[in-house]
């Protein structure tokens, strides 16, 4: 199966998913981001994918990143809709079409180079130090980036930041 | 005893590791054996997953395949870990095409999920397997007058058809947890509200709003601080309020991982871990102690 034609099924999945949405409102009134920052309405993210209308650009958009993975919304869901992952999918094909936030890339670059997600600093050695904690096994960086570069992770980094560039 | 291979994520050892302290002084005590692995990022079930999610379930698989080599069940320290590596192991034993590629990409480090073991957080280590009337036998300063709200976050409980351990819209594992204590589990506005931690990523302003929401809700019910079962809501609460004071007015409410309370209840000294937290703690320690 070549590259296009995946993304093509997976996007056919997604409206298929979507069919059932009747637009009560339920996921945006349940949403934590959404009290906040209307401009991210997973109602509107559903209602986009319904009337198949990208015209708003949603895989271009930033704003769906603004997703804080709760799935408040896939509980309350009346009509079943998983919707948290359906814009967890959203994002895998923002990412396949060279779209993703500087702050996300740094995270997945950091993982591919470290293993870990935060930064080891000098500072937080000491205090591991002051509290007599032992030293932890260290991962095998090797693996890591071995699975970056088969998964096409590697890949979808480098081209986001050439995009940006 | 019971032994599990123990998953510190990257949060606790490398942001607030006193809650590791916390882990490492209080679980030996119930009898559980906790046994480091080089073990990597889960990885983070917002930022990989959202990023591609074949690469979120292979570096979720490897980890599990670490535990499966020693035979091992996990424990982990952290809701972010424990989302991903339950939904990862509960999916990957289920659906065949999922697992068979990952698997296919696993191959390429030597490595097979096998699909042997079984992974828990380990609030529900405590509130399962040690339960909480062994919880409360062990209390040697009970947290008596002492006003918690109690914090148990989206990713303990959401998914709840896999992850199955606590109701998502009214969660009371960690309320019981408290009052074993020897506290008092307030009720209070947004109890269930995400800490916004996910949407930091992208907008800090918006995340943090999300964090004040809470703490406002905890002073309001004039709880005496705000206790959780995840190091990344810890971390959006307590060095949380330093960033909120520039969005708004300056809050100073007290915020705890649970295995800290456990141990000081406990009798166990944690001074220089506490003195660690952002938001200092010394009133509420004056209330247990006296």
């Amino acid at each position: 199966m070549t590259e296009s034609t995946e993304l093509l099924e997976k996007f056919e999945e997604l409206l298929e998913v979507t069919k059932l949405c009747y637009q009560c409102g339920t996921c945006a009134g349940g949403c934590p981001v959404f009290r906040q920052y209307p401009n991210f309405n997973p109602r509107r993210v559903m209602e986009k994918l319904l009337m198949k209308d990208f015209s708003e650009q949603i895989f271009d958009d930033q704003q769906i990143w603004y997703c804080s993975m709760c799935y408040t919304c896939s509980v309350r869901c009346p009509q079943g809709i998983d919707v948290g992952h359906v814009i967890t999918e959203i994002k895998n094909l923002a990412v396949q079409m060279k779209n993703a936030p500087p702050g996300i890339v740094a995270e997945l670059e950091t993982i591919m180079e470290t293993g870990v997600t935060a930064a080891i600093s000098k500072g937080i050695m000491k205090r591991r130090e002051q509290l007599e904690l032992p030293e932890l096994p260290p991962p095998n960086l090797d693996e890591i980036q071995k699975i970056f570069e088969v998964t096409g992770a590697e890949k979808y980094i480098k081209q986001i930041k050439e995009e940006t560039s | 005893m019971s032994k599990f291979a123990f998953f510190i994520g990257c949060t606790i050892p490398y942001r607030i590791p006193f809650v590791e302290t916390s882990i490492r002084k209080t679980f030996p005590e119930f009898g559980i054996e906790l046994m480091d692995l080089p073990f990597a990022c889960c990885p983070d079930p917002g930022g990989v997953q959202g990023f591609d999610s074949i690469t979120w379930y292979t570096l979720a698989a490897r980890n599990l395949c670490l535990a499966e080599e020693v035979n091992l069940n996990i424990i982990t320290a952290c809701s972010g870990c424990f989302e991903t590596l339950k939904v990862s192991n509960t999916k990957l034993k289920n659906d065949t095409r999922l697992k068979d590629k990952v698997n296919e990409h696993l191959n390429e480090v030597g490595r097979e999920f096998k699909g042997t073991i079984e992974v828990k957080h380990f609030a529900e280590v405590l509130y399962d397997e040690v339960g909480i009337d062994k919880i409360a036998a062990k209390v040697q300063k009970p947290l008596t007058g002492v006003r918690l709200a109690t914090h148990t976050g989206c990713h303990f409980v959401k998914p709840p058809e896999i992850l199955q351990t606590d109701n998502p819209e009214s969660p009371h594992r960690l309320d019981e947890m408290v009052e074993a204590l020897g506290a008092q589990a307030v009720p209070y506005l947004n109890k269930l509200m995400c800490c916004g931690a996910g949407t930091r990523g992208v907008d800090q302003d918006t995340a943090i709003a999300m964090a004040h929401e809470k703490i406002m809700g905890a002073e309001r019910a004039k709880a005496d601080a705000l206790v959780t079962i995840c190091p990344t809501c810890f971390v959006q609460y307590d060095v949380g309020q330093r960033l909120m004071a520039k969005q708004f007015d300056k809050t100073k409410l007290p915020v705890f991982v649970y295995p800290e309370l456990l141990g000081i209840s406990m009798g166990m000294d944690f001074t220089t871990g506490l003195k660690m937290h952002t938001i200092k703690v010394t009133p509420i320690l004056e209330k247990i102690t006296g």
